[in-house]
């Protein structure tokens, strides 16, 4: 079942065209890939599924309702979550309080109910440091729990933002090239813990510079490239595509150097 | 569990010290502290717009005038009861806050900065201007004390306790706002207002929130300030009080309730026993805020709080 | 009297622009708000007050001077005082605010009640059309005109005034383009004071100087370049001369009572339906 299709989706800044006429299904259930060079369109994607800019033109429909018009908040209240590639953090509180805010979203009570300790919200306040909790721990994150968002390390503050995009408890995930300057080691906890929170059955959108990465991951990926869509298919068969190899090849290639050396 | 324990004692001479002090120190001194502990209403309502919302607002002053003139004009005008003028007081000066201010809460930080010296001034001059209804320059006299019962808190002593109250039930209330999941998301979005609307935070809302609840605590302190000096002029609401409560609250250091209390503290009885000095007084009072912001930007509080240690992570 | 009262308010204009220039070259350069440019009005009137009593200069001389010296102290300002304050805007909103408190207050232990300005800009009444007016109203707005061609020239052909202009689009590229940031902040500041000083000689010989004068001046500077856009020097100078000009109708027509409310609402106005201002420009958000 199609979880999320946009439509002739396109979108442009000061004239300079950043999508143009893109369609894009995600299935229930699916990892799916989006590969492309930089400045191909990858994040601005992500920005529109995510509610950050407006389309200029285009639908897109997410469990049959047309989202296109939403709000970033509105969005995420309809189950699409994300990461951000230069990690977007909440530098000054904890780690636990960081996934507690997005497990929020899922428990009931309000701030009065909280500052009059209403038993509702009290419940509630149990049900999200719960939802966090776990998460927390999925991510490997059990014991750092009470240290300052800003003062951990790049790859767990990575896993960070992970995690509180899981306490959002989403239908879908957008993870924003997450693999972005980590170590090989890291990159290998990383893909792990992809396959594990897809296993439980989330579906999950990876935009990814890394090619290999993708082709390891996900049984399908779509190209960008100057912001079109110029393969969608197997991933093992879409870098095979000559189009492809033009538009990105040759780029990764020196940038897989790059990581090697 | 030391820790806790010494907690206690600490707590516990605090209080006995406060209930003391009318009877022990002299008339002045109470009056100070009648001062202090009402100023410290605004100060904490203007914390949750700047430490944990990260917006600086310049018309606190003002929003504290709004509550002092409703109960004044309730009270003189149509002679209602000054305990029955604290809710108007409060409810009217957060209707005047989210008028004016609620579309211009929502603009980047220094925008917000730049409106809030609008509101002040706006309320300032119609303080000073409509005459048929504040008096004007004339201000208003005569506002009455307030009575519990037959009696009636008339004097600095009576006054201080009724005070006293005030700023310990707006201390817990504030933690407890803090500690709720409004304070949790003010911190998230004055962090990173992006990723707090992509974990679902209604950032407008929230914002406007604290905004009503600056207002509201601004209100409330208006009201205790109009029933113990009793005379009030639209001078006491300019822009000087709003700078001295942003101070307050930013010398406090950054969130921490206790520090802009005794941020207060500290700077309300600097700038009383200055007060001889005439105007070798508001100069050294210009050099403590130049002096302050160049040498301790982050409040001066925040020194003593990295020696104790990072007490942020709390108990989890 | 409409054309007493635009004239008027024209020459009132024209020192909410030239005080407000101030403020939107330092917001340009750092995107902070000096607070305390309102009283570095005052001091400037003061310094001039000082010298032409003591010293007979005639007009454009003492003008010069005054600038001259204002210049000098805002660069002395910004190495001891406001290089600290960059931390955040907090910190320098309430640090100019305290700079602000020490200029006036430093003032008023010298001069604690208004007194009158020698009248440097001659005492003749001049008539245009149905309006008169004193000779001091004309030198008001031809000095500001010259003020401002001479401030575009500088910022158009000089080199000092290309470099102000490339660390006020962005520093960090200037920096790597070779321009000295730290020195172009500090002539920022250096003119920021100037025109704010000459503007208050300007405006001296019209009313009585006082210690506080600054005070209302500096704020609705600040809206007249919040209003027509507080990093547009265009978009301030045309935001001075129109809150100038209409408060002035305002309180001839309206009421004198509520005349000073025009500025605050309509910055309030502004801020709420266009924060850039009239002629700002938006800068982008990045995601």
């Amino acid at each position: 079942m199609t979880l999320l299709a946009a439509s002739k989706v396109s979108l442009s800044f000061a004239g300079v065209r950043a999508l143009v006429n893109i369609d894009l299904q995600i299935e229930e259930g699916e990892l799916l890939g989006i590969i492309g060079p930089n400045g191909s369109g990858k994040s601005t994607l992500f920005n529109v599924l995510s509610g950050i800019y407006r389309v200029d033109q285009g639908t897109i429909v997410f469990r049959g309702e047309r989202i296109e018009r939403f709000g970033i908040a509105q969005i995420v209240r309809r189950g699409i979550a994300r990461t951000f590639q230069n990690k977007r953090l909440f530098g000054t509180m904890s780690v636990l309080e960081n996934v507690e805010v997005a497990a929020m979203k899922g428990v009931q009570g309000s701030a009065l109910g909280d500052v009059f300790g209403l038993n509702s919200s009290l419940q509630a306040r149990k049900k999200a440091g719960a939802i966090a909790e776990r998460c927390l721990v999925l991510t490997g994150l059990a014991d750092s729990t009470g240290l300052l968002a800003r003062d951990l390390p790049y790859g767990a503050q990575n896993r960070l933002e992970i995690a509180r995009a899981l306490a959002l408890e989403p239908t879908l995930l957008l993870l924003d090239e997450p693999a972005a300057g980590l170590n090989p080691s890291e990159r290998a906890e990383l893909q792990e813990l992809i396959r594990r929170v897809h296993a439980e059955g989330l579906t999950i959108a990876l935009v990814e510079h890394d090619v290999r990465m993708v082709t390891g991951l996900c049984a399908r990926a779509i190209v960008l490239d100057h912001g079109e869509k110029i393969a969608d298919g197997a991933s093992a068969m879409v870098v095979r595509n000559p189009r492809v190899q033009a538009a990105y090849f040759g780029e990764v290639e020196s940038e897989e150097e790059a990581h090697a050396a | 569990m030391a820790a806790l324990h010494q907690r206690w004692w600490f707590w516990a001479a605090t209080l006995a010290a406060l209930l003391a002090l009318p009877a022990l120190a002299p008339q002045y001194v109470v009056h100070i502290a009648n001062f202090i502990l009402i100023y410290t209403l605004p100060v904490v309502g203007l914390g949750f717009l700047t430490g944990f919302t990260g917006r600086v607002s310049l018309a606190q002053g003002a929003l504290f005038g709004v509550g002092a003139y409703t109960t004044a004009l309730l009270t003189t005008k149509l002679g209602w009861a000054p305990v029955a003028t604290l809710v108007p007081s409060v409810l009217m000066t957060i209707v005047l806050a989210v008028s004016l201010g609620g579309a211009a809460v929502r603009l980047a930080g220094l925008y917000f900065v730049m409106a809030t010296i609008g509101i002040q001034q706006i309320v300032w001059l119609v303080l000073m201007n409509w005459i048929e209804l504040t008096n004007g320059p004339q201000g208003v006299r005569s506002i009455p004390a307030v009575g519990l019962g037959e009696y009636s808190l008339e004097t600095p002593q009576q006054f201080y306790f009724l005070a006293l109250v005030a700023a310990g039930i707006s201390y817990f209330l504030a933690k407890r706002v803090i500690g709720s999941r409004l304070g949790l998301f003010l911190r998230a979005l004055s962090d990173d207002q992006l990723a707090a609307s992509s974990v679902a935070v209604e950032v407008g809302r929230a914002k406007v929130t604290a905004l009503a609840l600056s207002a509201a605590w601004a209100g409330a302190g208006g009201f205790l300030y109009a029933h113990y000096v009793r005379f009030i002029h639209p001078d006491m609401f300019g822009l000087e009080p709003s700078v001295l409560f942003l101070v307050m609250s930013m010398f406090g250091g950054y969130r921490s309730i206790e520090g802009m209390i005794v941020a207060t503290a500290l700077l309300e009885s600097a700038t009383e026993y200055l007060r001889p000095f005439g105007e070798f007084r508001m100069i050294a009072y210009g050099m403590i805020l130049l002096l302050g912001m160049m040498f301790f930007p982050m409040g001066i509080l925040t020194l003593v709080r990295r020696r104790a240690g990072a007490p942020a992570a709390g108990k989890d | 009297m409409f054309d007493q009262l635009f004239i008027g308010g024209l020459a009132t204009g024209c020192v909410y622009a030239v005080v407000g220039l101030g403020f939107t070259l330092v917001y340009r350069t750092l995107r902070m708000v000096n607070f305390a440019q309102g009283h570095v009005f005052m001091a400037g009137a003061f310094l001039g007050l000082v010298i032409a009593e003591r010293v007979h200069l005639p007009a454009l001389p003492l003008l010069f001077v005054v600038g001259a010296v204002a210049f000098a102290l805002g660069m002395v300002l910004e190495r001891l005082v406001f290089r600290r304050l960059y931390h955040n805007h907090e910190v320098f909103i309430v640090g100019s605010i305290g700079l602000g408190i020490v200029l006036m207050n430093g003032v008023r232990v010298f001069f604690p009640e208004p007194v009158p300005f020698p009248k440097v800009f001659g005492s003749e009444v001049v008539q245009i059309g149905a309006a008169r007016f004193q000779e001091g109203y004309l030198w008001v707005v031809l000095s500001t005109l010259v003020l401002v061609v001479l401030l575009h020239a500088m910022f158009t052909y000089t080199r000092t005034g290309r470099a102000l202009r490339a660390v006020a689009a962005d520093a960090e590229i200037a920096a790597t383009v070779g321009v000295d940031v730290k020195r172009a902040i500090a002539l920022t500041f250096g003119l920021s004071f100037a025109v704010a000083a000459i503007a208050g000689v300007l405006i001296g010989p019209l009313y009585f100087v006082s210690f506080d004068m600054g005070d209302m001046v500096g704020l609705k500077a600040f809206s007249a370049a919040v209003f027509g856009g507080i990093n547009s020097i265009p978009g301030t100078i045309l935001g001075g001369l129109v809150i100038g000009v209409l408060e002035n109708l305002a309180g001839g027509y309206i009421s004198s009572a509520y005349k000073d409310l025009v500025a605050f609402v309509i910055l309030l106005v502004m801020l709420i339906w266009r924060p850039t201002g009239l002629l700002g420009r938006e800068t982008p958000v990045k995601v």
